[in-house]
C-alpha cells in the first residue's frame, strides 16, 4: 500500500463515462421500479449485520425487505457457521421469528403447529407426523439464504446462485480495509431511521457526491469540506462497488463554534473539525489516505444501496430500502472502535452525531424535492459534472441489471 | 476531585431543570419546541463555564457518574443539540428534514417502522 503523506490530492472525478445527460425516469417509472427489485435487489449482495451480534450459538436476528415481502433469519448454530434462512415455515409458511433479534434456545419451533427446526435449519420434529401422507423431513428444512462475510459485515443475497462471489462483489475494498472494519472492537452505538419520500437510489447519490457540499450545506458543513475537497472515483467494472470518494478538510478550516472545537478535543468523531485525540484503530495506519494531514474519511458505495464511511476511529453507514418508487426506508448506523470512558468523549460522540444528523437532514428535504420534481415530469434528464460520476457509474450498474433481467 | 465553581453549578442548575434531559431524542424534542429566546438563553449561560463542566465530568468514569451529577451531564450535552440553532439563528433549519422525523434505533436491526 502507498500510504500518501503529502498534501496533493487525488483528481477530482472524471469524464470516463461520458458527458451526456441520464434520463430520470428510472426514479419515477413503475416498471423501472419493479424490475429494480426484481433484478438488483433480488440479485445483489445486501448488508444486513454484523458477525459479532450473532457470538453465541442461536444468536439471531432478523432483515426485512417489505417491497419483496422477504423475510429472512440470520442464525449462529451449534457449530459456530452464520446461516440465513427465509423466515417461513416449511409446513404452510407461518413466519417463525417475529422478533427482529433475540437467542433461539436449541432450534427454531414454528408458532402455528409446533414444526421443529434445528439452527442449521433441518427439520426435526413434526407433530403427529404420521398424519401426513408422504412427508419426506429431509427435504423440508428450512430454505437457505446465500450468505458470506465481509470485514465483519454479514450479507446476505436472495439470489441462490449469485452470480458473484461476495469476494469478487467487494474486490476494490481490499484487504487493508477488511482489517481496518473486520475489527471485533467495532461496536454499534447509535442509529436513526426514517421514511423518506424519495426513490430509494437519491439517498444513496447525496452520499456518493460532493459537488452538493459547498452550496446545499452552507449552514452545516461547508466550513469545513467542500466540494473542492473531496474527491469522487469510479472503479470500472466493479459491479460491487462502482466507485467511492475521499473527503479531506480544506487548507484552511472555517469559523468553528466553541462547541465545536471543545468537543474536537476529546475525539475525531466530529468529522469536521481537526481532532486532537489520537486513536489507536487495527490497520487504521494501512488505509489509502489514513497518514494525510487533512484526510477526514473515505466513502463507498455498496451497490445497491449502501454507502460505508470510514474515518478514524468511526464507522458510519447508510442503507436505504424501497417501499415504492417514490417512498424509501432510510437507516444509518454508527459504529465506533472505542467505547466513550469518559465525558468529554461521550460529549464528542453527542455532538459528532448532531452535525452529522443536521447534514443528512438537509440531504433528506433536497431528495424529497427532487422526487416531486422527476415525477411531475418537470425534469426528464439530469445533468451531471465529473465531481458526481459515482452517480453515472451507479446508474450505469443499476442499468445493466435491469436490462440483463429483461433479456433474460 | 475538584468541585465546580458556585458561579458554574449555580447556571447548571437553573437549566437543568428543563434541559437536562437524559436522552438525545428528549432533548432534541426539546430544541424543538423551545423559543430561539429560551435557546440562546441557555446557550450563552451555559457557554462560559463548558470548558470547566466538562473537565470536572472527566474526573468520573462515564458509567459510575453519580445520580445526583447525571443532570448537569445532560444539560452539558443539550449544548451540543443548540449549538446549530445559536448559528443559525434559527430554532430549525428550514432546508432540512424534520429532525424528529428521524426516529432514534435500538439496534442496527431496529428497522420496522411504525409511522
Amino acid at each position: 500500500m502507498n500510504i500518501a503523506t503529502n498534501v496533493s490530492l487525488p483528481a477530482q472525478g472524471s469524464d470516463a463515462l461520458g458527458i451526456e445527460k441520464l434520463p430520470t425516469d428510472f426514479y419515477v417509472c413503475e416498471n423501472h421500479y419493479r424490475s429494480e427489485l426484481e433484478n438488483v435487489f433480488s440479485k445483489c449482495w445486501l448488508m444486513v449485520g454484523r458477525e459479532t451480534d450473532l457470538a453465541k450459538s442461536g444468536d439471531f436476528f432478523t432483515y426485512k425487505i417489505d417491497a419483496l415481502s422477504v423475510s429472512i433469519i440470520v442464525v449462529r448454530g451449534k457449530d459456530g457457521i452464520i446461516r440465513a434462512f427465509r423466515n417461513a415455515c416449511t409446513h404452510r409458511g407461518t413466519k417463525i421469528v417475529t422478533e427482529e433479534r433475540g437467542r433461539l434456545r436449541g432450534g427454531m419451533i414454528c408458532p402455528y403447529h409446533g414444526w421443529a427446526f434445528g439452527l442449521d435449519g433441518d427439520l426435526l420434529n413434526v407433530p403427529d407426523e404420521e398424519t401426513f401422507g408422504c412427508l419426506d423431513k429431509d427435504n423440508e428444512g428450512l430454505h437457505t439464504v446465500s450468505l458470506d462475510k465481509w470485514g465483519g459485515f454479514i450479507f446476505i443475497n436472495l439470489d441462490p446462485h449469485p452470480q458473484w462471489s461476495l469476494k469478487e462483489y467487494l474486490a476494490p475494498l481490499g484487504e487493508d480495509l477488511i482489517k481496518y472494519v473486520g475489527d471485533e472492537q467495532w461496536t454499534w452505538s447509535f442509529g436513526w431511521k426514517s421514511r423518506v419520500k424519495s426513490n430509494w437510489k437519491s439517498p444513496v447519490d447525496a452520499q456518493v457526491e460532493g459537488y452538493h457540499i459547498t452550496y446545499g450545506h452552507r449552514r452545516t458543513i461547508s466550513r469545513n469540506v467542500t466540494a473542492e475537497t473531496t474527491r469522487p472515483y469510479i472503479n470500472p467494472g466493479s459491479i460491487g462497488v462502482p466507485g467511492g470518494h475521499h473527503l479531506f478538510r480544506p487548507e484552511k478550516l472555517g469559523e468553528q463554534t466553541p462547541i465545536g472545537l471543545l468537543a474536537a478535543r476529546y475525539g475525531a468523531t466530529s468529522l469536521y473539525a481537526e481532532p486532537e485525540k489520537e486513536f489507536a484503530a487495527n490497520n487504521f495506519d494501512q488505509l489509502a489516505f489514513s497518514q494525510h494531514p487533512r484526510w477526514i474519511l473515505d466513502g463507498y458505495l455498496l451497490f445497491p444501496n449502501t454507502v460505508l464511511f470510514v474515518q478514524k476511529g468511526q464507522l458510519f453507514i447508510q442503507r436505504t430500502l424501497p417501499l415504492s418508487p417514490h417512498e424509501c426506508l432510510w437507516e444509518v448506523d454508527f459504529y465506533h472502535s472505542e467505547k466513550p470512558q469518559k465525558f468529554g468523549e461521550k460529549f464528542n460522540h453527542e455532538q459528532g452525531r448532531i452535525q452529522i444528523r443536521d447534514v443528512l437532514s438537509e440531504d433528506l428535504k433536497i431528495v424529497e424535492g427532487i422526487q416531486e420534481n422527476y415525477r411531475s415530469g418537470a425534469i426528464k434528464e439530469m445533468n451531471l459534472s465529473r465531481q458526481e460520476v459515482i452517480i453515472r457509474a451507479y446508474y450505469h450498474s443499476i442499468r445493466q441489471f435491469v436490462e440483463e433481467g429483461s433479456s433474460r | 476531585m475538584i468541585d465546580l465553581s458556585e458561579q458554574a453549578l449555580s447556571v447548571v442548575e437553573i437549566h437543568a431543570t428543563a434541559w437536562g434531559l437524559p436522552t438525545s431524542a428528549e432533548r432534541v424534542a426539546k430544541r424543538v419546541c423551545s423559543t430561539m429566546d429560551e435557546i440562546s438563553n441557555f446557550y450563552d449561560a451555559m457557554l462560559p463555564h463548558m470548558e470547566e463542566i466538562l473537565d470536572y465530568l472527566n474526573q468520573f468514569s462515564l458509567d459510575t457518574i453519580p445520580d445526583n451529577v447525571k443532570p448537569i451531564a445532560w444539560t452539558a450535552l443539550a449544548m451540543c443539540e443548540v449549538d446549530n440553532p445559536v448559528r443559525w439563528k434559527s430554532v430549525t433549519l428550514s432546508s432540512g428534514f424534520d429532525v424528529l422525523g428521524m426516529v432514534p434505533k435500538s439496534s442496527f436491526y431496529d428497522s420496522s417502522f411504525v409511522a
